[in-house]
């Protein structure tokens, strides 16, 4: 134990002298985590749609007006026709409303393949009736007595017949990570950066190699195993580092409750062992140093889109959620959700931690099984 | 001049194809980035919301409502009868409907008469969206039946002989507001979006590794040893730069193709997106230039290259798309955002080359602007 | 009479305070080898890196061929660099053609001259590998091989044998030797004295940035007149030494006593007549002799004489 933990010592400082080492695995999760916290707001509540006010008349003022309140919809105004269709074109928008001058009809523009025509049309629909009852009195009531006669009667209607109004009742409890940003960005950066620069120790292997620190250890009596552990430690050191960081921010500045300490200590625990252990596979894989960083970094991020780091799981379709599954970060994520979402301890998510479990003992395996196979053939 | 300009670059080139980690960050990368959210969002985002709708006062009045709510429906949105008015509560907690809207009873009572009356929207709070369109439907409703009954009470005050006809004629009359439904024409794939932007962040370490093997070269005594050829300093400096900004726009067009041509996912009027890219590698090797001269060594211009990819990355918005509040507003002042502006404008507004001239303008600007500094930093630095 | 190859007149470079070439003159003809000899630090390379216009100078003349060195004449002059300057991720042959390339060669002429210098180093079975695959021994020598590509009439060399095994070196030495035969004039700087001894028709020996002493060997090492070099290892005090120092002085024919690691050098012009009497002062001093080297006169002992310190430190 005594020599991995002086390897790990090693490392550890290795790692607090290099700056770039530092902002990338402890600065820039918390500057992603503000970034994401303050530039996205409550996620799935309104279908965003886009206005473009076409010189409307009064009775399509009031139309957007009314629009600007509907439950369904979130209404930006557009003046320039091409950028509201870029924005549908995007997807940044669900669909985009015309309104002209009175009289002509208000047109919906929804993506070819989109499938939330319905819900625009029903809001936009809504909106028409609501702002139409004036209207439409007036009109049928101008059948049987004059129109000035009706116009009267209709304001005064108007003025004393209470509104029919809409209650709404909702059942059970907001999910923390959908209701604050920061909820879900902490724990997905954070899996997202634990895995990176678990990774990222495959540069201290390979160099460690190089400069024949490697055989230098192997010729010393407690062999190769112990580097290795040694080398993992001080990854997984910083990636407890990391968590420390990240989610004491969570508690102490965005007030999250990451749930029962135990499981969510031992989900941190796992994780960073799985990822230290990748970071040494990745690291007896390649031949140089950069060639690891090369990789490390697209493989971090590209693992990270796919386990649901980048944006949640549960909005990809299940072709995507299946191959995501094949990552350990989809199994933290899933824990998370249970952990901060329907508070399980940690027979809650005694699954998730058995998979990784599973991953950190096959990819330590294999990198000792390589490594020992590189250090046999002399390469 | 240009003769050792061309020899100085084609050597760089040479090196390059050999480097595999430039062909993982490079090509790789990009490729496999644009794919994994081109598969994660290329369907768009759908919507299947289910509203249930609960006739509890089982009047003529509820009856109608119903029968024209679940009459409608489609595009995203289905309406069906709640069997069991009773039990809307549960049926909503099982996720059988997303949203109930519920008809109480005494609506009907209640709207003929013209006393108070509501409807009521039951959702879920984990559905807030469904919730919404659930509000919006009953919000319909609600207007209709208030149409109905300022019609009856005018008609009333009004002293018209039929007000049932004129009541009946309210309700089925449209809005004097039509609603036509169109279509955006052309498609957009979100690959078109991050393929650039990941391909950019990329770029910035091979270009940035470009720059600084200038300082590692006059180290490894191959710069003195050109040097001590008949070549000119400044060819020197230019054919370096010449060949990581061949490197930069060859990556960069090689992601640009391979995501067009094999996956569909086109990023609008080629001559266009060549510029754009053209002048984003300009940018990139201007800055790399510039970290690279004002580094004092070979390892703080590396730990500067990084923190600086990825700082401009976060903010350019490489990995988030549509965003509003504070990183929108930064976006226009880094050279990803603004590359990334001329990509969106290129390939979703399907602008022509003459739209885009300002950023493309701006990108090259900045390029050659901290190329300059940069260089002259360098040709102090490495050529004294 | 043609002008020489080189001509280098009162070259001075300074470095903030340190002047590091002080005043240094020397000429090379066609033919010759001139080898610069001097420790780490004496100012070799700067001296070179001024001929091969890397750096300017601060005052003083170079002249190739009679000649200022203008960009364009630099085609005239082939640098070997201390450093292996050569791109490890390219292969032999891809390093000879680029260098060869920036110095104007092309085409067949290229590939004749690529052919001849590959198998001057003997490198012609590893030329397609890459320079990163080749032992310390196989870069040194391709490393000489880009410097001899264009056919220089100035070949310089700085430095080609540090840190190479003995029989890389060997063969090293053996093309340097043949090099002088073409015509070409080689400047050679070693801080190796055999080296230089074996192959440099005249030497400039070279501390502290001054050229102390040039000529060819023979007039180097006449300068010490008919003297030997004893040395002696002894197992003694700093204080108890200088006594015995004195002692030594005093002894007949005895032209110098220099100090040396843990002991004293006698030049002596009978050197091997005094190891009796210098061994028995010694026994009076109460000083124990351990090791006696006799040195018949060579380069070593001229810098030796000349500055009082060893070459090698």
């Amino acid at each position: 134990m005594r020599p991995a933990l002086a390897t790990a010592r090693v490392e550890w400082v290795r790692f607090f002298r290099d700056r770039v080492a530092m902002f990338s695995t402890v600065a820039l999760p918390v500057v992603l985590v503000f970034l994401i916290g303050l530039s996205f707001g409550q996620a799935g509540q309104q279908l965003p749609v886009g206005v473009l006010s076409d010189d409307p008349g009064a009775l399509g003022q009031s139309l957007i007006a009314e629009l600007e309140t509907s439950a369904a919809v979130d209404i930006t105004v557009y003046d320039d026709e091409r950028d509201l269709y870029r924005d549908i074109r995007m997807g940044l928008l669900d669909g985009g409303v015309r309104v002209g001058t009175d009289g002509t009809p208000v047109e919906i523009y929804v993506q070819q393949t989109s499938t939330v025509a319905g819900a625009v049309l029903s809001a936009v629909n809504s909106a028409a009736a609501q702002v139409s009852t004036r209207a439409i009195a007036v009109d049928v009531l101008s059948e049987q007595v004059p129109a000035a006669q009706a116009q009267t009667a209709v304001d005064r209607a108007l003025r004393q017949v209470p509104a029919v109004s809409v209650s709404t009742r909702t059942l059970g409890a907001v999910n923390e990570m959908d209701e604050n940003r920061f909820a879900s960005a902490v724990p997905s950066q954070l899996m997202l950066f634990t895995f990176l620069n678990g990774l990222l120790g495959a540069g201290a292997l390979v160099q460690a190699r190089q400069l024949g620190v490697f055989s230098r250890t192997l010729a010393a009596p407690h062999g190769l195993g112990v580097y290795i552990s040694g080398l993992g430690l001080s990854r997984f050191a910083i990636a407890m580092l990391q968590a420390a960081i990240l989610l004491g921010l969570g508690v102490a500045w965005f007030g999250i409750s990451f749930g029962d300490p135990v499981a969510s200590g031992a989900l941190v625990l796992v994780y960073g062992v799985v990822a230290a252990a990748a970071g040494m596979l990745l690291g007896a894989l390649t031949r140089t140093p950069n060639q690891a960083v090369a990789i490390a970094v697209p493989a971090g991020i590209v693992m990270g889109m796919l386990g649901g780091c980048m944006w949640p799981l549960s909005v990809v379709g299940p072709a995507m959620q299946k191959i995501g599954h094949l990552t350990p970060q989809a199994w933290a994520m899933d824990a998370w959700n249970e952990i901060i979402n329907d508070g399980a301890g940690l027979a809650g998510v005694a699954t998730q931690l058995a998979v990784l479990t599973g991953f950190a003992v096959v990819l330590s395996g294999s990198a000792v099984w390589a490594l020992d196979r590189r250090a046999k053939t002399g390469r | 001049m240009w003769r050792d300009v061309w020899l100085i670059s084609n050597n760089g080139l040479r090196r390059s194809v050999r480097d595999r980690s430039i062909l993982i960050q490079g090509l790789l990368a990009p490729v496999v980035m644009a794919l994994v959210v081109g598969a994660a969002f290329g369907a768009g985002f759908s919507l299947d919301v289910t509203v249930g709708v609960a006739d509890e006062d089982g009047s003529q009045t509820s009856g109608q409502i119903t029968q024209g709510l679940t009459g409608s429906g489609g595009g995203g949105i289905a309406f069906s009868t709640v069997s069991d008015p009773q039990d809307v509560d549960a049926a909503v907690d099982a996720g059988i409907y997303d949203a109930v809207v519920v008809l109480p009873a005494g609506l009907e009572a209640a709207v003929q008469s013209g006393s108070p009356a509501a409807l009521e929207v039951v959702g879920s709070a984990t559905d807030p969206l469904a919730t919404s369109v659930a509000e919006s439907v009953a919000a319909g409703v609600a207007a209709n039946l208030q149409t109905a009954r300022v019609t009856a009470a005018a008609g009333t005050t009004a002293s018209v002989p039929d007000v049932g006809i004129a009541v009946q004629k309210a309700l089925s009359e449209p809005p004097p507001i039509a609603v036509e439904q169109g279509q955006v024409e052309g498609t957009f794939s979100v690959m078109a979006y991050f393929a650039p932007g990941i391909a950019m962040l990329f770029l910035f370490f091979i270009i940035g590794n470009g720059a600084r093997s200038i300082i590692a070269e006059r180290a490894d005594g191959t710069l003195p040893r050109i040097l001590a050829a008949p070549v000119q300093p400044a060819s020197v400096l230019i054919g370096k730069t010449l060949g990581v900004m061949i490197v930069g726009v060859s990556s960069m067009t090689a992601v640009w193709l391979i995501t067009w041509l094999l996956f569909g996912a086109s990023w609008g009027d080629p001559l266009g997106v060549f510029l754009v890219i053209v002048a984003a590698v300009t940018a990139i090797a201007g800055i790399s230039l510039l970290i690279t001269g004002l580094a004092r060594t070979e390892n703080q211009a590396d730990a500067l290259t990084t923190i600086i990819a990825l700082l401009f990355a976060v903010a350019g918005g490489t990995f988030f798309y549509g965003v509003s509040g504070a990183l929108a507003s930064i976006r226009p002042f880094t050279p990803n955002g603004l590359a990334l502006s001329a990509f969106v404008d290129l390939s979703a507004a399907q602008a022509d080359v003459a739209e885009v001239l300002p950023q493309i303008l701006l990108l090259l600007g900045l390029g050659i602007g901290t190329a300059l500094i940069g260089l002259a930093a360098l040709r102090n630095k490495v050529l004294a | 009479m043609d002008p020489s190859v080189l001509q280098v007149e009162n070259l001075v470079k300074r470095f903030g305070e340190n002047t590091a070439v002080d005043k240094v003159s020397f000429s090379i003809e066609a033919g010759q080898t001139y080898g610069l000899l001097g420790p780490n630090g004496a100012g070799k390379t700067t001296t070179i890196s001024i001929i091969a216009g890397l750096l300017s100078a601060d005052a003083g003349d170079v002249a190739l061929l009679g000649e200022a060195v203008t960009p364009a004449r630099k085609t005239l002059i082939g640098l070997v660099p201390q450093d292996i300057a050569l791109y490890p991720d390219l292969s032999a042959k891809e390093n000879l053609r680029f260098f060869g390339r920036l110095q104007n060669l092309t085409g067949a002429e290229l590939r004749s001259r690529m052919d001849q210098v590959l198998e001057v180093v003997g490198l012609r079975d590893r030329a397609d590998d890459h320079i990163d695959t080749y032992s310390g021994g196989m870069k040194r020598r391709a490393n000489i091989a880009v410097g001899l590509l264009h056919e220089p009439r100035l070949l310089i060399l700085d430095e080609p044998t540090v840190g190479v095994d003995p029989q890389s070196r060997n063969s090293i030495l053996e093309a340097v030797d043949a090099l002088g035969g073409s015509g070409m004039a080689v400047l050679y700087t070693t801080h190796y004295m055999e080296e230089a001894e074996r192959l440099c028709d005249r030497i400039g020996i070279i501390d502290q940035g001054r050229l102390i002493a040039e000529g060819t060997r023979d007039e180097l090492v006449n300068r010490l007149g008919e003297q030997t070099t004893v040395s002696f290892r002894v197992n003694a005090g700093h204080q108890t030494i200088q006594s015995w120092r004195d002692e030594l002085s005093g002894l007949s024919q005895v032209t110098a006593v220099k100090d040396i690691d843990s002991g004293l050098a006698v030049v002596a012009a009978r050197g091997a007549a005094l190891i009796a009497p210098a061994v028995q002062s010694a026994q009076a001093c109460g000083i124990d002799v351990v090791g006696i080297e006799v040195n018949q006169p060579d380069l070593e002992a001229v810098f030796l004489d000349l500055t009082g310190k060893a070459l090698r430190d």
